[in-house]
């Protein structure tokens, strides 16, 4: 017996000095910044090549420290612009017939000495070309496809040749920002791109490389690679090569992980985390936070969530097709109730695929107001109208293959797997509200928690006979699932076959509207864009959460909240 | 022959505190099992129209946590959790360690010495880093935990139990069994372990006082059952969160639910020690 008082009295006192720790300042002081990565997220990439499952934000941020990227955009001031400071480039000079555009590289410099050249932006032209396939933001038809020339003017300037005139708003914030300048002269390791590339991706998937492989230490960004820990924390110190106007005023900055919203909770309390957040179920010690010398702010994003569909999952993907499930899928969420209780409103619901609670210039009428609003009654209709029988245990099963729709066959169970990203407690709360109300229609949701590199990683696209094939559902939005470039288009997520497309979505009519935005300077197609996903339900629309409620050490100045969730840390200063 | 040792009474009902655990247990068993045949509430679907109620209102006597889950029902349902695993890690934790130490106890030499070094190297590895593991593997359930939990815990019942198979060797009846003619296993099974009944009635409440506590930990640490099945470390787990919002009605029920049958299977395995130690010395 003495040995079981004795755990409890054990977990008392730990309790009781986990208390007593929430009142002991450590954060401050120094010239360094730790700054708390999301809930399991755990950095794995720094290469700055979009790879499918590699492209969490809290990847780019780092990237985007260590190499600078051609052109950079934020949100801070409210509208989405172009930062010129955080951006290699001048801003680019577009012909009079819009067929080509001529940039010009400011000087930086590499960390071995030698110049950010025009021959390194055509070396990642050249990679991304050569391995387009495998390049996570490759949708066919734009970068590199676009680009049918690359003229060296000199050293610092080129010019590019396109395919068609595309609106240059649209080219140089959706397309132009996804290349960055790499260092040809330390990673050109094979005359043939195509070998290079996966020499650099082979390289990139040694985590246990990062802190010794020569590769890493080429960087022309205002801060260098310190240290990489395979758990994920990552150290990043100034940069003393660095040779551009946007040099950092801290002396390092790391990046902290935690398996839970709980547990970075718990070491921000106990003074561990300069810039950390709140998991909103802790909103009610605002105050107490504040006392610790914390500023709690939100960081709403630029962004829209949701749940993919596997369109090509051998078991449901045919019965995902069928409009009238996903709108009775739809039908089963309550957003609102969602967003206020579970959310404690910081979370808006989102109906459309562009952002709902930013600037409305593409939001149309039928995404703002919501085409499907929660209503279990006509959920159970769609369903039952469309064949589906409710099998002894509850589960709704198809018994009429010719309502149900093609493919779909008898005996077909609306038992599906929910594959969601562990460590949040809104979350955990949003995933069993949906289980929740899904079963009250005859839905079977089994929810598979998983680190949330794990479920990027498993939730790509795919082909249907492929092994990779068997995830159903994936939810990867506990801090927004997309954060937008710019334009809010929808070229990356929902094109065929687009990178980011992870549902292997299919829809002409969204192909063309998706062209007609990228080459039209009036937003009308991006309204209709919006209009048809929010009718079309290519994914099950979820409330928008913000990027995170931050709480960040007061002495740390010049901290700005990017909707875009760009960090730029070689801004902030004590 | 089979000869069992058990205490002449029940003295249990000698020792107060035991007494107490035992009424305890008996009342917090009934209120799990029996309690949602009296008091209905629906624990599979959320209700977030009534979500962080606090008690007394709506018809909720503990209240809602912050899916709008009545507290009350919850506690039954979730101790319905903690005490199967509970009951079944401990009995398992109690069975293996029994076979393991009875084994090593009566075989002796080298086979005792190798059993009883792996059972020192178990020992050396904390069994909660040995759950954490265990538990991103596979999918939490009530079987799956008792299993892992179950599979940890048996090194202190096999301890227990090789020192007093290493005692029950040297008793009269055994060489006399074993001049018979009576096989080693039949000697450990037959012979030893219905003998040392009172050491592992004693071992096994302890390690399904031990389970408890151990699932409890686990899903503090967010690898219990997955929801909506929960059980009292969850909803600890879930609470703690509430703590500066003042909601104690969701933090103190699954706090004292622990705590309570924790000290009840303590203070009866206390009184079956002792009953079982005055059997030894009538």
């Amino acid at each position: 017996m003495r040995r079981g008082l004795g755990r409890l009295a054990a977990v008392v006192c730990c309790l009781l000095l986990a208390a007593c720790a929430g009142g002991r300042a450590r954060h401050g002081g120094s010239n360094t910044v730790s700054f708390a990565l999301p809930p399991s997220a755990t950095p794995n990439w720094i290469l700055p090549l979009a790879i499918p499952g590699y492209t969490a934000s809290y990847n780019g941020v780092i990237q985007s420290a260590l190499f600078v990227p051609l052109y950079a955009y934020d949100g801070s001031s409210g509208a989405v612009g172009m930062d010129q400071q955080a951006s290699a480039a001048n801003p680019p000079v577009y012909a009079a017939d819009g067929k080509s555009v001529t940039i010009t590289l400011k000087p930086l410099t590499w960390s071995d000495g030698a110049p950010v050249t025009s021959e390194d932006v055509q070396f990642y032209l050249d990679l991304i070309r050569a391995a387009k396939d495998d390049w996570g933001a490759y949708t066919k038809g734009l970068m590199p496809d676009n680009v049918t020339g690359f003229h060296i003017v000199d050293d610092h300037t080129f010019t590019l040749t396109l395919d068609k005139t595309y609106n240059p708003g649209w080219f140089t914030a959706n397309q132009l920002t996804l290349i960055t300048p790499l260092p040809r002269q330390a990673w050109a390791h094979d005359p043939d791109p195509r070998k290079t590339f996966d020499y650099l991706v082979a390289q990139a998937k040694n985590l246990g490389g990062y802190n010794t492989d020569p590769l890493w230490k080429v960087v022309d960004g205002p801060y260098a690679l310190e240290s990489f820990s395979p758990t994920g924390q990552v150290t990043l110190a100034k940069n003393p090569s660095y040779t551009g106007q946007d040099g950092s005023h801290l002396d390092k900055i790391t990046f902290l992980t935690f398996t839970s919203s709980a547990a970075e909770y718990n070491v921000l309390l106990a003074g561990g985390v300069d810039y950390g957040y709140v998991p909103t179920t802790n909103l009610g010690q605002r105050p107490k936070l504040e006392s610790m010398g914390y500023k709690v702010q939100p960081w709403n994003g630029w962004s829209i969530t949701y749940i993919p569909y596997n369109f090509n999952n051998p078991a449901l993907g045919k019965a995902f097709q069928q409009l009238y499930l996903r709108q009775a899928i739809q039908h089963a969420v309550d957003q609102k109730a969602i967003s206020q209780v579970i959310w404690r409103g910081t979370a808006s619901p989102g109906y459309g695929p562009v952002p709902q609670d930013n600037d409305p210039t593409f939001l149309s009428p039928q995404q703002k107001t919501n085409p499907y609003p929660f209503d279990l009654d006509t959920s159970r209709r769609l369903l039952s109208d469309h064949g589906w029988r409710p099998d002894p245990d509850g589960i709704l099963a198809c018994r009429e293959p010719d309502e149900c729709g093609p493919g779909i066959a008898a005996g077909t169970r609306l038992s599906m797997t929910l594959l969601t990203e562990s460590g949040s407690d809104e979350t955990d709360g949003t995933m069993q509200e949906l289980k929740s109300e899904l079963s009250k229609v005859g839905i079977e949701l089994r929810i598979n928690a998983q680190p949330l590199n794990t479920v990027l990683a498993n939730g790509t696209t795919c082909e249907p006979t492929s092994p990779a094939c068997a995830w159903q559902l994936s939810y990867f939005g506990t801090q927004g699932s997309w954060y937008f470039p710019a334009y809010p288009s929808g070229e990356q997520l929902f094109a065929t076959d687009a990178g980011v497309n992870f549902g292997n979505y299919r829809d002409k009519p969204t192909d063309d509207l998706i062209n007609a935005s990228t080459l039209a300077t009036s937003p009308q197609s991006m309204v209709d864009y919006s209009a048809r996903l929010a009718q079309q339900l290519p994914v099950i629309w979820m409330p928008n959460p913000p990027y995170q409620v931050s709480a960040i050490d007061a002495s740390l100045h010049g901290v700005v909240q990017d909707p875009m969730a760009g960090l730029q840390p070689q801004r902030w200063y004590r | 022959m089979t000869t069992i040792a058990l205490p002449t009474r029940f003295a249990v009902g000698s020792n107060r505190l035991a007494t107490a655990g035992a009424v305890i247990l008996g009342l917090v068993v009934l209120f799990c099992l029996a309690g949602p045949l009296a008091y209905h509430s629906d624990q599979v679907h959320t209700a977030l129209d009534a979500a962080r109620l606090s008690p007394g209102q709506q018809g909720h006597p503990l209240g809602t946590d912050d899916l709008g889950y009545d507290v009350l029902g919850r506690l039954m349902v979730a101790g319905r959790t903690s005490l199967a695993i509970g009951v079944l890690a401990g009995l398992l934790a109690t069975a293996i360690g029994a076979v393991w130490g009875a084994l090593a106890g009566y075989a002796g030499g080298w086979l005792d010495a190798v059993l009883m070094r792996i059972v020192d190297t178990g020992v050396a590895i904390p069994a909660l880093f040995l759950l954490l593991v265990a538990a991103t593997l596979v999918t939490p359930s009530i079987p799956v935990l008792s299993l892992v939990i179950g599979g940890v815990s048996w090194l202190v019942p096999a301890r227990l139990m090789r020192a007093e198979a290493a005692t029950l060797r040297e008793r009269d009846f055994v060489k006399a069994i074993t001049v018979m003619g009576a096989g080693r296993l039949r000697v450990v099974f037959g012979h030893l372990l219905p003998n040392a009944v009172g050491t592992l009635v004693v071992a096994g409440t302890f390690q399904i006082a031990d389970a408890i506590l151990l699932v409890a930990y686990v899903s503090f640490l967010g690898l219990g059952v997955p929801p909506p099945a929960t059980d009292w470390g969850a909803m600890l787990s879930k609470s703690i969160t509430y703590t500066y919002d003042g909601a104690w009605w969701l933090i103190l029920p699954p706090g004292i639910a622990i705590v309570l049958v924790v000290c009840a299977i303590n203070f009866v395995g206390d009184g079956l020690r002792d009953a079982f130690a005055a059997r030894g010395r009538a």
